[in-house]
């Protein structure tokens, strides 16, 4: 859900931009300054939240796995 | 006349720039990656980090260089219909105004005139510039323009001094010469326009497109 929410909002800020790219006039460059900017802070927070949030899973699953091996070879020594 | 039906002596020379380019393909990435993002519902660390982190925050800030650039043309300034453009479209018809002197014998560059005499001197004539360009953008949205149009506090009297200080005529004229109003102008006190040279702009395009007198162009 996060994900899809960064991506909406990163598409969102492209098109703004693109808009102030292919028609530079005052209307796009306000559109660009006030709209885009925020757009896409909230859209590369969300996906670095998304990315830590992941991150940290892969982390904990790596611990729970290794925790694993090490009982398994602990109950096979005894 | 405009240039082109002249000849192509008259046309002025080329002076593309690509960066709107490189920004319009750094968008179209970003835009291929967020919509896969989007449609699947998961992606690669490394898709993220690239795609919808590293990726967009570059092409923004190729976005920021380009209007930094872009903001500087004149068809730029007047593309804020309301109050702009009746002041642009007097420098190519007005013929005694201060602005449109200088545009009708080219002492200013018809690309970036308005940038050119309201950038002030220097670097931070420059930045100037831009912060007042940011309060532009804030009264458009907030729609608290106040006809009159008038300039905060005197004009930087140093961005008609960087052209003129240094040619023979300005230096000949005797008023130029004296101290007491040398004094008066660096100071903010007086300035070059009103009792000694005409005002900047006509006064008939200082009151936005609705305004009494505006020009036709403008409308």
């Amino acid at each position: 859900m996060i994900l899809r929410l960064a991506c909406a909002l990163g598409i969102a800020a492209q098109l703004v931009l693109l808009d102030l790219l292919l028609r530079p006039s005052g209307r796009s460059a306000i559109l660009f300054t006030f709209v885009g900017s925020p757009l896409v802070a909230a859209a590369v927070l969300l996906a670095m939240l998304w990315a830590l949030r992941v991150f940290g899973r892969n982390r904990r699953a790596k611990l729970d796995r290794g925790d694993r091996d090490r009982g398994a070879g602990s109950v096979g020594a005894g | 006349m405009n240039g082109e039906d002249l000849g192509p002596l008259f046309v002025r020379p080329a002076d593309p720039h690509y960066l709107w380019i490189f920004g319009a393909v750094l968008a179209g990435a970003c835009l291929a990656a967020a919509a896969i993002g989007l449609v699947r519902g998961r992606t690669s660390l490394a898709g993220v980090s690239v795609g919808l982190v590293a990726l967009p925050l570059f092409a923004y800030v190729i976005g920021y260089l380009f209007v930094l650039d872009e903001s500087k043309r004149v068809g730029f300034c007047g593309s804020c219909h309301e109050t702009m453009s009746p002041i642009v479209a007097a420098i190519a018809t007005d013929t005694e105004s201060l602005s449109a002197i200088h545009w009708g014998k080219g002492a200013v560059d018809h690309v970036t005139a308005c940038y050119q005499c309201h950038s002030g001197y220097g670097i931070w004539g420059a930045v100037g510039a831009k912060r007042a360009g940011m309060t532009h953008m804030l009264h458009t949205i907030t729609k608290s323009y106040e006809f009159p149009l008038k300039t905060r506090g005197p004009f930087d009297v140093n961005s008609c001094l960087g052209c003129h200080a240094e040619t023979e005529a300005f230096r000949a004229v005797e008023d130029h010469q004296d101290r007491e109003l040398q004094g008066a102008m660096l100071t903010g006190e007086i300035g070059c326009t009103g009792d000694c040279h005409p005002a900047a702009h006509p006064e008939s395009a200082l009151n936005g497109v609705g305004g009494a007198g505006a020009p036709e162009a403008a409308r």
